[in-house]
């Protein structure tokens, strides 16, 4: 048992037992462009048939980006932001007559900048220098139960983390400390059948996500209050913008501030549910998103997702490449959204097809090799989230100090 | 000279593939930055960054994040050849190898991953190489490092100690014909070395310059007047030394009364007359009473497996048979033939008429082409090896022409001449005897090549000077093409290498295994005037350059 189990272990409420179990790490690489395991399965949406997104009305399914204007467009996007977590389970604890895990996590947020086509840094912000790192662990909710959970969890927290200083020589060298101790849910509607035995495991990684996913909204808010972002310096953003107020961490009310940040940022998903949307036909999508030419998108539709507030997006799916030596008909295709601040206006549909223009152009050059999902990847992107994870603590370092 | 601004270009790198060493380091730095091999680098050490370790860059690799030549082929849409597709570059980045020149502290574990390393001043490079405080400085060329605002011009001294002895002695410069100007920086250090040891110094060194191509060395008293006023500021400013030609020279000529003035040579009669009227030039001749004791340089390149023409040398050296009152050349090939065709009166001798057959052959050869075997010296005419040992002093240039003498007779004067420099040094009579004499011998591969014959008596003599010349003050500058070709014993003693522009095939040879592969490719791309320099005072390889000759040149020989 290392240093922070050792506290854990010795320094709790009720005298709860940590079982001295394997410390395994919880990542997988979910590779498939065609995901169920993603944000869109919990948002809902709200019509049944599409309505667009964007100014042009004429009822086709499929847009060609035009040769020209790939070729011809300028450079829209300036920053790249990307969030990675890696959980590990700790160990377990019995509390009452339940064993739980203790899943702990590193949390890694950074955002890069591209000023011209030769230099790609990270972004220069003050406050957090484009990078943002966590250490958190997460326990369940049972492990706390008197007093008010935040109050308990800083101060549990600042004494792990002194104990820490003085047990472990690399922590107190580097100034390793624990950033924040998380409490999942056990019972209730967020968590999995109660058949399923990992369901506490996944409510806790769930926990660390959405710490995760906090922590890039604060940073797209860093980039904001630095005056980063405008109409010729977009940012992208790896995966979904569609964040659950419920399951954020941050208050309400500047959470609902920072929605106005995403002017000038377009979600891009590797992966996705293709049948989520329903064309201006009211037919499921997938069958155009599959059947999408080279360097095709198709119309962006509105989609309200109730999980963010009932907030509105303008979604459309784009293929980045020629489809010669693609895997799959959906290896190549990437998902695209963007928020209506004001639903009642639509985007020019100039403004999307540029945006497409723009991720074509950002899918070369290719992490071929790499990246087994290289085909879906923007290289910027990419290599943000190479960024971010070099920034990791070695995992057998990590799992020393428990 | 522009100062260098320590700017920091990257940081050590180590992996597990490439850690830092005790002997060696990788950094980081933008693809853009513009190093060279050779360059020198510094980076802060311990204790505490307290000490600076100094590495001179050997290898610069760019990478990309790119795993495969494939991944570059799909980056460009497949094979599309257009230019910059996609809104970016891939990600790239230089990584540098250095060796660790020194460290300040004397301080050897490797250096830290995650250090600043930064270019260096100009006392930075001068301690990192060793050419802060040179005793005895003689300039040897100077260095260019970095480019741009940033670029540094060094000179770079040598310990004479190390050069011309006690402490290290001889050069050797290889380098292959014409690209490599080999002549020309022997003349330049030489230039070098009698500016500083006989006009500063008091005149203590003598030198004898042997002239194997045209008129290459005959006129090197004279000024060069097509020497631009760059080059003179380069001797004057950057190296401090005078853009003067050699002084105190004096020209020997091979005489042949059947050439113009009657001397065998390339260079214009005009020029010899003048510089005879001028008291400076002379005909050399070899009197067959001051030379039959030395015959045996005749058959330095012969094969004599079975020693027998080594035997008609002792025969005759010894005074033996008929031999006895032998003066002249026509009597000796006299005597010889009748050894050779059995007739010779007196004692009979082991020695079988056909080998003194193959003996005359050899003298006739010598005796009859080659005038300078000729018993007469009139007064405006010199016997070479009587000169040297008798008048050779400190601050005199000695040039002797033997470009026109076939190889056998080239070899006896080389031999002849070493020889009676070795005979002066053991003079006991003169009391001005030079304490340095430095011999200039190009294509040394004619008498000290891994072919030359063991028993070879110019070998000898070449291993007698590189062995024992050091603590005599007998010190050889020796060039060639392929130093690789050269006798082991011969190059091995050279205190000083010099390598100029060579080809792949030579920079192959085991010669050049310590080398790293970066620098023996660069070896092999070296422009005129530049050349690799390796000295037990520099504590590393040094890419210098030197500037045109001060002295007379002729472009077509």
């Amino acid at each position: 048992m290392g240093t922070i189990l050792e506290y854990i272990n010795s320094h709790n409420e009720s005298g709860f037992k940590c079982y001295s179990t394997k410390k395994t790490s919880l990542d997988d690489n979910n590779i498939d462009t065609i995901s169920s395991e993603n944000s869109d399965t919990d948002t809902v949406p709200i019509d049944t048939k599409g309505k667009f997104a964007e100014d042009d009305g004429r009822l086709i399914n499929t847009v060609k980006i035009p040769n020209s204007l790939i070729i011809n467009t300028p450079p829209y996007f300036r920053y790249f932001l990307d969030g990675s977590r890696h959980t590990y389970k700790v160990d377990d604890i019995a509390i009452g007559n339940k064993i739980f895990p203790i899943v702990a996590g590193q949390i890694v947020v950074g955002c890069c900048c591209r000023p011209n086509r030769d230099t790609f840094k990270k972004a220069d912000l003050e406050n957090d220098g484009g990078i943002r790192k966590k250490i958190v662990i997460s326990l369940p909710k049972q492990f706390h139960t008197k007093g008010k959970p935040d109050d308990f969890a800083r101060s549990y927290c600042e004494q792990i983390n002194q104990h820490l200083a003085a047990t472990n020589r690399f922590a107190s060298s580097r100034g390793t400390r624990i950033s924040k101790i998380l409490f999942y849910k056990t019972d209730g509607p967020t968590v999995a059948d109660v058949t399923d035995k990992n369901r506490y495991k996944n409510s806790a990684i769930a926990q660390i996500q959405n710490e995760m996913t906090d922590e890039e909204q604060l940073l797209v808010n860093d980039l904001c209050m630095a005056n980063k972002l405008s109409s010729d310096s977009w940012l992208i953003k790896d995966g979904s913008l569609q964040y659950n107020p419920r399951f954020s961490n941050i208050d309400q009310a500047q959470w609902n501030n920072m929605r106005s940040n995403y002017k000038y940022v377009v979600g891009v998903s590797k992966s996705f549910d293709p049948d989520l949307l329903k064309n201006h036909e009211g037919k499921k999508l997938s069958q155009i998103i599959a059947n999408l030419k080279p360097f095709e998108r198709t119309k962006a539709y509105k989609y309200v997702s109730e999980h963010s507030n009932g907030m509105t997006f303008a979604v459309w799916y784009l293929r980045l490449r020629k489809s010669d030596f693609r895997e799959t008909h959906f290896s190549d295709v990437i998902k695209c959204e963007m928020l209506l601040l004001d639903p009642s206006h639509p985007i020019k549909t100039s403004v999307i097809d540029a945006i497409s223009a723009n991720l074509i152009r950002e899918a070369y050059p290719v992490c071929f090799g790499s990246d087994t999902r290289w085909a879906n990847h923007l290289y910027p992107v990419y290599l943000t989230e190479t960024f971010c994870k070099s920034h990791y603590i070695d995992s057998n370092i990590f799992l020393s100090l428990f | 000279m522009i100062m260098s601004t320590e700017r920091i270009i990257g940081k050590i790198s180590a992996t597990e593939k490439y850690p830092s060493t005790t002997d060696d380091f990788y950094f980081w730095t933008d693809k853009g930055e513009i190093l060279s091999p050779f360059d020198i680098v510094k980076v802060k050490h311990l204790p505490n960054d307290e000490t600076i370790t100094y590495g001179v860059i050997e290898e610069i690799n760019h990478v990309t994040d790119a795993p495969s030549h494939f991944t570059n082929y799909i980056s460009s849409d497949f094979g599309d050849t257009a230019d910059n597709i996609g809104n970016m570059n891939r990600l790239g980045m230089n990584y540098v190898k250095a060796k660790v020149v020194c460290n300040t502290g004397n301080i050897y574990s490797p250096v830290l991953d995650g250090k600043q390393v930064s270019l260096c001043t100009a006392e930075d490079i001068k301690t990192a190489l060793g050419l802060n405080e040179v005793k005895n400085p003689i300039v040897c060329g100077y260095l260019q490092m970095y480019k741009g605002n940033e670029a540094l011009k060094i000179k770079v001294e040598l310990n004479a100690n190390f050069l011309i002895g006690p402490e290290g002695a001889h050069l050797n410069v290889s380098g292959i014909s014409g690209l490599a100007a080999k002549t020309s920086y022997s003349m330049f250090l030489l230039n070098a070395i009698q500016q500083k040891f006989c006009t500063e110094d008091g005149g203590d060194v003598a030198f004898v310059f042997f002239n194997v191509k045209g008129r290459d060395l005959m006129a090197i008293d004279e000024p060069n007047t097509e020497l631009k006023d760059k080059d003179k500021a380069i001797y004057t400013e950057e190296l401090g030394l005078q853009p003067l030609p050699f002084q105190n020279v004096t020209y020997y000529y091979p005489y042949d009364n059947q050439r113009p003035s009657n001397v065998l040579t390339n260079a214009d009669p005009k020029d010899v007359e003048r510089q005879r009227g001028n008291n400076k030039a002379f005909t050399y001749k070899f009197p067959c009473e001051n030379y039959i004791d030395k015959l045996d340089l005749l058959l330095a390149n012969e094969d004599d497996s079975t020693g027998t023409m080594e035997s008609c040398v002792n025969y005759i050296i010894n005074k033996q048979g008929n031999f006895k009152n032998v003066s002249t050349w026509d009597t000796l090939k006299d005597v010889v033939a009748q050894y050779a065709n059995g007739s010779a009166t007196g004692a009979k001798n082991e020695i079988l008429p056909s080998s003194w057959k193959k003996f005359l052959r050899i003298i006739n050869k010598a005796v009859d082409l080659q005038g300078i075997f000729n018993d007469n010296v009139a007064d405006y005419e010199r016997d070479l090896t009587t000169i040297v040992r008798n008048n050779l002093v400190g601050g005199q240039v000695m040039v002797i022409d033997i470009t026109l003498l076939d190889d056998n007779t080239q070899g006896f004067v080389f031999g002849s001449v070493a020889r009676a420099i070795w005979e002066m040094k053991f003079d006991t009579e003169r009391n001005n005897v030079p304490k340095k004499v430095i011999i200039f011998v190009d294509e040394l591969n004619k008498y000290a090549s891994n072919d030359t014959p063991k028993s070879s008596p110019i070998l000898h003599q070449l291993l007698d000077i590189t062995e024992r010349g050091r603590s005599l003050g007998i010190i050889l500058f020796s060039v060639e093409q392929f130093r690789s070709a050269i006798h082991d014993r011969v190059k091995g003693n050279c205190a000083t290498s010099a390598y100029g522009r060579t080809n792949a095939i030579e920079v192959s040879k085991s010669d050049y295994r310590y080398i790293p592969k970066v620098y023996q490719n660069m070896m092999t791309r070296l422009s005129a005037g530049e050349y690799i320099i390796s000295n037990p005072a520099l504590r590393s390889l040094v890419n210098i350059k030197f500037p045109f000759n001060t002295y007379k040149q002729f472009p077509n020989g």
